[in-house]
């Protein structure tokens, strides 16, 4: 088979048996691959009311039809669940090198479900797949476990998807790594594997991925790879890292400070790329198949934290364990990454959990006697280091905060007047970045995302973020030049239903978004060209952009069944009313605030969503196929706008 | 080819949401169908500029400067 | 004559990312895996080091001198082993004799291949070609290593220079 591998792996870790099954083409062409297939199984096969950390809970490991081969970036591999920080709907996805050996070793997806009678790893050696005794792993870092594995295995090529303690111990967003420090981070799937006593999935491939077409497609891997070689944002990206963005940021003025209370701050540059780059930069890193390579590795030199070292930082990692508490000492800040990693925690929940509870203390909503004695003030390096130990180990108040920043809100009874600070939607907390300064179709895609309060990646809205390098490309695709200002309602509702698609696109096919729409080195046009040459297939751009919409429709329909629609598509209330205070003298989006409602109904209008209920409408669900969820959700459309429902107010599920 | 008013180009021109309008506004004079409607909105502007230069609704010339212009030269070609 | 290029190898800018290997194993055998392919990447992800180890073309190939066959032979126009796929018996031979262990048996047929500089590819090998970071380049050594003296001239100098500042 040319592209797929054509079988997925499922294991059950309460039967110990392991099945291999069969994709059919039809299933292959509607769903693609990674997050197209995860989200579809996730749908039908985990019910809304069942416990994320119930044995039946599934966990989907997906990758693409491409992933393993040529194409720039194509090694990631998406992670999905029912997510036990927000209830609902998550993934996430990670980069590494693990997605493409799970090619190699001949599989498309693997689903993990049951709960294994003590703590296991999988060894998938090809088709062979064992599972194997990781009593002496657990508690055990993803680096101490990773080294382990191989020791134990023979053999040190192999990759390995493991957790860390704050997995094992349940934290509501533990992260998944692999080749140690490739993280997927949102969502919590990594308290999902723990709960199912799995600490690692070891996987090596022997095998290649066929190529239909193999001259076309090395034709347009090479031109493609030519053409970043001149792309702006790859040298960038490549230089200084994702980093690259701190003092972009500070001068517009949404990065996200003292949980976004202010938007740029005099010594943000000290942990911008460019200082990074000069002083504790050790090495330059690639996932899979890369022609960018962004990714870092950090040895600390100087200090209290002198010698310690991990792979990062990243933007959106080191923002919420840094500016968003209040500290701008880089070495804190790569302290933090550091531990975030070892333990195994989501820096962007673990930092926003942290830093609302550093509000609840500002406001006087909490004090000391919450805290056991942690005095929560903005920048204290010590508490936030020795918190994020704590969360990871649901030590004293630590325990509360690994539940996230919304469920500890309730936990500690305070009510409405708490929630306000979470600075989540759906339960989960916004990455590092300020809609107010950023960019409005970015901010819609917080208020609209189909795995909650996120996302930087789910609707990148590219083409307001990175647009104004490549003059034209926005009137290309949106016919209009002016969205690539990022603080304007004009064109914003169509670039999030674009920017959308091709993401979930981008997904599904599990490449990186940072090589397709943002530094636009690879175009929609140019994805259809290398699924086709590699699969065989013969599909059109609408065809698949519609795999896209069919995907976002999926995912939206499952928080349908959850009651989840038009009331929660909305931000939290400081993007909206409060206006962007003056932190450094140059920075420009000063007083703004960001209209999300102005653009949420243009949106809806491409989606066609119900605008009673803002589920998706069962014209459109039809249309892609989904006739099953259309089914799924017709009884629920009234009871969505029942009075008892209106009443309710859910920050999460 | 005459498609919009003067006065319907000036109400494109000044809304925010402009492509769907636009789209629709096409569909209602019988350039598009529903599912060219469909695969425009799916696959973009530059998609939508080939099909109307492939329709001969406009000149080579008025694509080019649809492309560089965007919608509202668009629109002005189309202007009758 | 003029000097005939080859392939350097810089570790310190390897990053791991393997573009080389699926533009090896690709371009010569149509499909995309890590063990078609004639150059390969070595990651000890722990501590973030890579390294890319591919055919360093002796002259004196310690491949060639093994092989029993003379499947594996120096070619005289182009002045490099390569492997003559007809009179390899898979032995493995050769694979082992590499001081560098960059010769790889095919796991469909048995036989022993290794790097053929993309013979005939009008831009060079591949590796070099997609190489995102200049880890691996094609060139002449000549070129190569006085690239290398000035570069490392520049950074002692520059040690000298920070040295006075402080």
């Amino acid at each position: 088979m040319n592209g797929w591998s054509g079988k997925r792996l499922r294991v059950d870790l309460s039967t110990g048996k392991s099945i291999s099954e069969p994709l059919s083409y039809e299933y292959r062409r509607k769903w693609i691959g990674g997050r197209g297939m995860n989200s579809e199984v996730i749908y039908s096969e985990v019910p809304t009311t069942l416990d994320a950390f119930d044995p039946e809970a599934r966990v989907c490991f997906g990758v693409g039809p491409i992933s393993g081969t040529a194409a720039p970036a194509s090694g990631r591999v998406t992670i999905s669940c029912k997510s036990p920080l927000t209830g609902g709907f998550g993934d996430s996805n990670m980069g590494g090198h693990w997605g493409a050996e799970v090619k190699y070793a001949g599989w498309d997806q693997i689903i993990v479900q049951g709960k294994a009678k003590h703590p296991v790893y999988l060894w998938i050696d090809d088709e062979n797949v064992e599972i194997r005794d990781a009593r002496h792993l657990w508690g055990k870092f993803p680096r101490e476990a990773d080294t382990m594995i191989k020791q134990e295995l023979g053999d040190e090529d192999i990759h390995i998807v493991v957790i860390g303690p704050a997995g094992e111990n349940l934290v509501r967003y533990a992260c998944t790594f692999n080749d140690v420090y490739r993280a997927a981070g949102r969502c919590g799937q990594g308290a999902v594997i723990g709960s199912k006593n799995l600490k690692a999935i070891a996987v090596r491939g022997s095998g290649s991925v066929g190529i239909a077409r193999p001259k076309e497609f090395f034709d347009v891997c090479n031109r493609l790879r030519q053409g970043f070689k001149d792309d702006p944002m790859r040298k960038f990206l490549y230089e200084v890292g994702s980093l690259s963005l701190i003092n972009v940021a500070n001068h517009d003025g949404w990065l996200g400070i003292k949980n976004f209370q202010q938007g740029s701050h005099p010594d943000a540059h000290l942990m911008s790329g460019e200082e990074h780059a000069t002083t504790v930069l050790k090495h330059r890193e690639g996932c899979f198949a890369c022609p960018i390579c962004c990714g870092r590795f950090t040895e600390i030199k100087e200090g209290e934290h002198a010698g310690e070292y991990g792979g990062g930082p990243e933007y959106e990692h080191s923002v919420p364990t840094g500016p968003r508490v209040g500290i701008f000492e880089p070495n804190a800040i790569w302290h933090n990454m550091i531990l975030t990693n070892n333990y195994g925690l989501d820096g962007i929940e673990c930092g926003g959990s942290i830093a609302t509870a550093m509000e609840w203390y500002e406001k006087g909503l909490i004090t000391t006697k919450d805290t056991g004695g942690l005095e929560l003030e903005w920048g204290n390096a010590d508490v936030v280091a020795k918190l994020i130990g704590m969360i990871a180990m649901r030590e004293g108040f630590g325990d509360i905060l690994a539940d996230g920043a919304s469920r500890a809100a309730e936990r500690l009874g305070l009510g409405d007047e708490g929630q306000k600070y979470t600075i989540a939607t759906r339960g989960m907390c916004l990455p590092g970045d300020d809609p107010r300064g950023l960019g409005f179709a970015y901010g819609v895609g917080f208020a609209i995302g189909t795995r909650g309060g996120c996302d930087h990646l789910r609707c990148l809205a590219s083409l307001e973020l990175s647009g104004f390098m490549y003059p034209g490309l926005n009137t290309k695709i949106l016919g209009d030049e002016r969205p690539v200002k990022p603080t304007t309602t004009v064109g914003k509702g169509y670039c999030c239903f674009y920017e959308e698609n091709q993401k979930a696109m981008v997904d599904c096919l599990n490449v990186c978004c940072f090589t397709t729409h943002w530094s636009y080195a690879v175009l929609t046009a140019d994805q259809v060209e290398y699924f086709n040459a590699a699969t065989g297939m013969d599909i059109t751009e609408e065809e698949f952009m519609e795999v896209g919409e069919r995907v976002v429709n999926i995912e939206r329909a499952y928080w349908g069944r959850m009651l989840s629609g038009l009331r929660e598509d909305t931000i939290p209330e400081r993007f909206m009313k409060e206006p962007m205070p003056q932190g450094t003298p140059d920075q420009t989006n000063v007083g703004a605030t960001f209209p999300v409602q102005k653009i949420l109904p243009g949106y809806y209008k491409y989606r066609d969503y119900d605008l009673e209920t803002g589920f998706p409408s069962e014209r459109r669900l039809k249309m892609l196929g989904l006739d099953y969820v259309a089914k799924d959700l017709a009884p629920l459309r009234a009871k969505y706008n029942s009075e008892a429902e209106k009443k309710k107010k859910k920050y999460y599920y | 080819m005459a498609v919009f008013t003067k006065a319907e180009a000036k109400r494109l021109a000044e809304l925010d949401d402009y492509y769907m309008a636009l789209l629709d506004a096409l569909k209602k004079a019988g350039v598009l169908d529903d599912g060219a409607h469909r695969r425009y909105m799916l696959t973009g502007y530059y998609r939508l500029v080939e099909f109307l230069q492939g329709k001969k609704l406009i000149t080579a010339k008025q694509a080019q400067e649809a492309m560089a212009g965007g919608f509202t030269s668009l629109v002005e070609s189309l202007v009758g | 004559m003029s000097e005939k290029k080859v392939l350097i190898f810089n570790q310190e800018k390897c990053t791991g990312c393997r573009s080389c290997m699926m533009g090896c194993s690709l371009y010569h055998d149509g499909v995309c895996g890590k063990v078609a392919s004639r150059v390969a990447v070595i990651r000890n992800e722990v501590v973030g080091e890579s390294f890319v180890v591919g055919c360093d073309l002796c002259s004196d190939a310690p491949c060639a001198a093994v092989c029993p066959t003379g499947a594996c032979s120096i070619d005289p126009k182009a002045g490099i082993a390569k492997i003559n796929a007809a009179k390899c018996i898979g032995c493995k031979e050769c694979a082992m004799a590499c001081p560098f262990g960059v010769i790889n048996m095919s796991v469909k047929t048995g036989k022993a291949f290794k790097c053929d500089l993309c013979e005939g590819r009008s831009e060079g090998p591949v590796c070099a070609d997609w190489c995102p970071t200049g880890a691996i380049t094609y060139t002449t050594p000549t070129i190569a290593f006085k690239a290398k003296r000035r570069e490392k001239l520049n950074d002692r100098l520059q040690a000298a220079k920070a040295g006075e500042e402080v």
